[in-house]
């Protein structure tokens, strides 16, 4: 987080977190096309020759003038594939809160619990309380066939107490309500921060 | 505990602000920025009208860190995290300023490495002088008690 006292700005930082091909990017290009000109910036795409993301994809939105200050949000992705484990951490450094993207299809649950196991890790030892850290889950791909129910996604992941939301990223489901969630918890901690 | 990070006043960032533009008058710069490792922009001074600072910002920090990592990985022991980059234009320097800034220069090619080198060296050192010595910690109160109610409300009207 970052205030900028003298403009009555405040930036926060949101990065989008999960495994390879779960639709962190899909979320942020939705995101970018459905956000009025005025609120948003470019959208930053560092990929790879197979258009995987090979350090990030970088968003920010504003939501114009609230109260006294204009809250602005830093939208990020990381690199889903396990060997970027180390752009992951680089990237959740001076996160005010996460989205964590579930793919729903069954032989994915590994990746999605190992990939939230480096979440947890990678948090902790940049010093963050995961107690209050504000965590939403995003479980995405509910219209691809082979997904899991719900209640067994939660059996499968240490999710329960986050709040959750079930998305079709790629039509839009589910986008702004999880996106929503992130940036009211991300303000709410900052609001008992300030 | 949420976890405390710095926050900067409007006397501190106006600072930075006049050490940046006292860089650009020293030679020929094309910009002078400054970011945090978490890619905010904080403070810029630049002769482009439309340049794009908050995805400088991003790139810059994210270029700075994945540098940081490469030497890590090799066993490096900081001294100076600095990046350098020729073009046929220009030169940019990125900058690791303290532990949680990054400063980045972009000067005209006729200016020598050596001196913009050292330039960003003694920047950085001012700017760790204005942020040290000033208080870190968070003016009075802002955020009113209903500022996540109108928030919260302001988000819907949008999406």
């Amino acid at each position: 987080m970052f205030i900028n006292w003298s403009q009555g700005e405040i930036n926060l930082k949101i990065v989008y977190y999960g495994a390879g091909m779960s639709g962190k990017t899909t979320n942020l290009q939705f995101i970018y096309a459905r956000t009025p000109q005025k609120l948003r910036s470019q959208l930053i795409s560092l990929k790879t020759h197979q258009d995987r993301t090979l350090l990030f994809d970088f968003l920010q939105l504003e939501v114009g003038q609230v109260a006294n200050l204009k809250p602005k949000f830093k939208l990020y992705t990381v690199p889903g594939q396990v060997y970027y484990d180390t752009s992951r951490r680089l990237i959740l450094q001076g996160a005010d809160g996460v989205v964590f993207v579930v793919d729903s299809q069954a032989d994915r649950m590994d990746d999605n619990a190992e990939l939230w196991r480096s979440m947890e890790r990678h948090l902790v030892e940049l010093g963050y309380d995961l107690k209050t850290f504000p965590i939403v889950v995003q479980i995405n791909k509910r219209d691809v066939p082979n997904t899991l129910s719900i209640p067994e996604i939660r059996r499968r992941l240490p999710i329960k107490g986050y709040p959750t939301f079930e998305a079709v990223a790629i039509k839009g489901y589910g986008v702004f309500d999880t996106l929503k969630a992130s940036m009211s918890g991300v303000i709410a901690a900052a609001h008992q921060a300030v | 505990m949420y976890r405390s990070q710095p926050v900067l006043s409007a006397s501190q960032l106006t600072a930075i602000h006049g050490l940046l533009g006292q860089l650009s008058q020293q030679a020929h710069m094309r910009c002078a920025f400054l970011c945090d490792l978490s890619g905010q922009e904080l403070a810029s001074w630049t002769e482009q009208a439309e340049l794009d600072l908050v995805s400088l910002a991003a790139l810059a920090a994210g270029d700075l860190m994945a540098t940081m990592e490469i030497a890590r990985l090799l066993g490096g022991k900081r001294a100076c995290n600095m990046i350098i980059q020729e073009h046929d234009e220009m030169t940019i320097l990125v900058s690791r300023v303290g532990e949680g800034l990054v400063l980045l220069i972009a000067t005209a090619v006729d200016v020598p490495i050596g001196w913009s080198r050292l330039a960003v060296k003694r920047t950085g050192e001012r700017i760790l002088e204005v942020v040290g010595t000033a208080a870190m910690t968070p003016p009075p109160l802002v955020m009113s008690d209903d500022f996540v109610a109108s928030f919260n409300a302001q988000i819907d009207n949008i999406w």
